[in-house]
This record gives structure tokens, sequence and C-alpha cells, in this order.
């Protein structure tokens, strides 16, 4: 085997993977019509845990990073038993952001490491973070494709009645914590992209089976393709490429849908 | 017995919207609670179904709290998945009678919304409801659904033998086997 496949092979199982993992994530969060706030939370984890990096200098990153991932993830939930309004989680996670905001201001050589969580780019990752990463998305991608129907029927219940009860929190907390890894690790253009594409797409299905079966099979063909394609690209990163993947094969297969149903 | 109130007070914003309420409900039995906007009905549904201990005297419930389904006005709003009707039941809820004349290809955001709550009724029988509440049903629906709905809230006992059902509603024909309770006048 070459070198070039050797190096290659561990960031396209990583985007096959984290692709699928994004994809059923957005559709959970939109589901439950918190996508901007636990977005939010997502960009204060990455602010705050790049913060605890520097401090933290002796610890390894990845480490911090899960650390503050938790953490956040631990305060969604927390705030969630005790308030149900949106309105205020959002507004929590702004004030969240906005803190962690100011005191990155005050520390300027961790600009160029905010600048690379934001718009990194996921197939530059090392052997090591990719095996990592992707084992993390696997597990996320494999509980939520075995939880699909019962966790999205359950958002399906929450929708109609408003309330939540212990098993949906436990589900956001998750999703939380899937979303603030993503954007830590991968960047936070490459977490856009896969987390809001295909679920646009796959609003044409015409069945929940349909559904997901786009969101898993279109985000990792987009995602493992769009990578192998911008190997023969070189002066365009991976992530864009991506997402004009993602871009044209759910037009495609909207297209599809649209013929076949009217 | 499945509910029993005894001497059942309850005030909001320093006004008593309910005093002295005796009331005992039995599987099978529908209540229909009426009164205009702000006289308690909210308030008092969510008093009989565990949801809300804001109030004076005794309550006792023969049911849990995973028995209560509270089904939301015309038939609930759209949802992000597209979910066919039979996606969102059971094998057993699909062969239910309430549901005999319902498309179950058809999508949650294409059905109309007497179909709707027929599909949220069959759930939440399919899943042991012991109380129902109901709340502005007919909202929003066009005359057949209405007529739909009244003659299933006609046969609530034959459809729902182990269910109570607690009707908000003031549009709906008068059944002479409901108890009704007028709230606004204390």
């Amino acid at each position: 085997m070459s070198v070039a496949l050797l190096t290659f092979w561990p960031n396209l199982l990583l985007l096959l993977v984290t692709g699928p993992a994004l994809a059923l994530t957005g559709a959970q969060v939109s589901a439950r019509g918190r996508l901007l706030a636990v977005f939010t939370l997502s960009q204060a984890a990455l602010l705050i845990s790049l913060l605890f990096a520097k401090f933290l200098e002796s610890v390894p990153e990845n480490l911090v990073v899960l650390a503050t991932a938790l953490a956040v993830a631990l305060f969604d939930r927390l705030r969630g038993n005790k308030k149900e309004d949106q309105l205020e989680e959002l507004s929590m996670g702004l004030i969240l952001l906005l803190a962690a905001g100011g005191v990155l201001a005050l520390s300027p050589d961790l600009e160029s490491r905010r600048a690379a969580g934001f718009f990194g780019d996921p197939s530059l990752l090392s052997s090591l973070d990719c095996l990592w990463v992707g084992a993390l998305f696997l597990v996320a991608a494999a509980l939520l494709w075995f939880g699909r129907h019962r966790w999205l029927r359950r958002a399906f219940d929450q929708s109609l009645s408003r309330g939540r009860d212990r098993a949906s929190q436990a589900e956001n907390t998750a999703l939380a914590l899937i979303l603030s890894v993503a954007v830590v690790k991968l960047g936070l253009a490459f977490s856009i992209l896969t987390l809001t594409l295909p679920v646009f797409f796959a609003r044409r299905a015409r069945s929940f089976r349909a559904h997901q079966g786009f969101l898993v099979l279109g985000a990792a063909l987009a995602a493992g393709g769009g990578f192998l394609l911008s190997l023969s690209l070189e002066n365009i990163p991976s992530v864009y490429v991506i997402g004009a993947a993602l871009t044209a094969l759910g037009l495609a297969w909207a297209g599809f849908q649209t013929r076949r149903h009217g | 017995m499945i509910l029993e109130t005894r001497a059942l007070s309850f005030s909001r914003g320093g006004r008593a919207l309910l005093r002295d309420l005796d009331l005992r409900l039995q599987a099978g039995d529908v209540l229909r609670l009426l009164g205009p906007n702000g006289s308690g009905k909210t308030s008092l549904s969510q008093i009989l179904s565990g949801h809300s201990r804001d109030h004076q005297g005794q309550v006792q419930r023969g049911f849990q709290r995973h028995e209560v389904f509270l089904l939301p006005q015309g038939g609930g709003r759209d949802f992000e998945i597209p979910f066919q009707l039979r996606e969102i039941l059971s094998e057993k809820a699909r062969r239910h009678p309430l549901l005999k004349n319902v498309p179950l290809n058809r999508l949650w955001n294409e059905a109309s919304g007497g179909e709707r709550q027929k599909i949220l009724l069959t759930r939440a029988l399919d899943e042991g409801a012991k109380l129902i509440i109901l709340d502005e049903p007919s909202h929003h629906l066009d005359q057949r659904s209405r007529q739909d709905l009244e003659d299933i809230l006609g046969r609530w006992n034959e459809i729902a033998p182990q269910s109570v059902l607690i009707l908000i509603d003031h549009v709906l024909r008068e059944d002479p086997r409901w108890q009704s309770l007028r709230l606004g006048d204390a």
C-alpha cells in the first residue's frame, strides 16, 4: 500500500462516519426545534475549551475539549430541569458565548487556534485524532440510528405537548455533547454544512424510512466523495468540496422525489 | 374509580375560580368543562391530571402521570420529520376501528385536523391512557370532521372503556351521558 493511501484512509473513514452521524444529529436537533440553542452552546464550548487549553497546557488538549463539552452538555441539562422556555435557554447560551468571547478578546494569542476551530478542516486531522474522533462518532451514529424511531417519536410527542421528560432531556444532553465535539474537533464550517444540508433536502422524503435513508447514505456519499474529489483539487479546502457535494446530491435526490411523487 | 375530588377549590390571581367541587369519574366517563376564557378550565384540567398542585381540597387519582394524555387543539402542529401516519402508530394501533377511514400512508403534515385527532386519540388509547384531555378539539375542524368527532365522543364508553375523557369545548353537540361543569361563577 502506498504512503499516500495510508495517509488519506484515516481521514476518509472519519468522514464516512461523521457525515451520517452529524446528519442524523441535525435531524434530531431540528425536530426538537433547538438547533440554534444547541449550536450556540457548542460554539461556547469551543471558545471555553480553547481558553482552558491555554491555562492547562500540561493537560492534553483533547481531554480539555471533551471535559468542556461535557460541562456544557450538563449545563444544558441542568437548565432543562429548571425551565422549559427555549428563549431563556438561548439567551443563557448567548451570555455564555459572550463571556467566553470577552475573555478570548483579552487573550490575542488564542486567536489563531480559535480560527482553526471555526474554519478547520476535518480532512487535516492527524491519524490519531481521526481514530478517537471517528470512534466517538461511530458510537454516536449507532446510537442515533438504532434509537431513531424512539427518539424522533418522543420529539414528536414533545412538539405536540410542549413538555419535556427525563428521557428527552438525556437525549438533548447527548445531542449537545455530539455537537460540541463536532464543532471543536471538525470545525464549525463542516459541522454546519453536514448538520443542516442533508436535513434540508431530506424534507422532500415521503416517508420516515426514506428520510433517514437519505440522511445516512447521502451524507456518507457526499462527505467521502467530496473528500476524494478534493484530493485532486489542491487549492480548494475539502470542507467546501464536501459542501458542494452535499448540495449537488441533495438537489438530485429532491428532484427525483418530486418527479416520483409530484 | 379514576378520579375523585372532595371540596376542591382553587383561585388564580386572587380570584376564586372554583369552590368545593365534589366529583367522581369512572372509566368510560366524559367530563365537559365549559366557561369563558380565564374561567379556569385549563387550570382545573391541570389539577385533575396532577400537573398542578395549586389547590385546596382532596383529589384522588387512579392513574399515574404517564397515563395522562393531553391532545392539542385542532390535532396539533406540523412536524419537521416526514412521518407517515402509520409510522407514528404501533402495529396494533393501526388496526383500531377509529382509523377505518384514515389513509395511513398520508404524511402527518398533510393530514387534516380530524385525521390527526383520530391518530393521537388512537395512540393514547393504545398506550394505555387512563385520562385523556381534549383541549378545544373542534378548533379548525370542518363540519364533517366535527361530526365524526361528535360521533366518537358520543360512544366514548364503548371506544375507551378504560379511560376518562376531559373535554374542554363549547362547540360540540351536548350529549346527555356526559357530565358538564360550568366554570366562571365560583
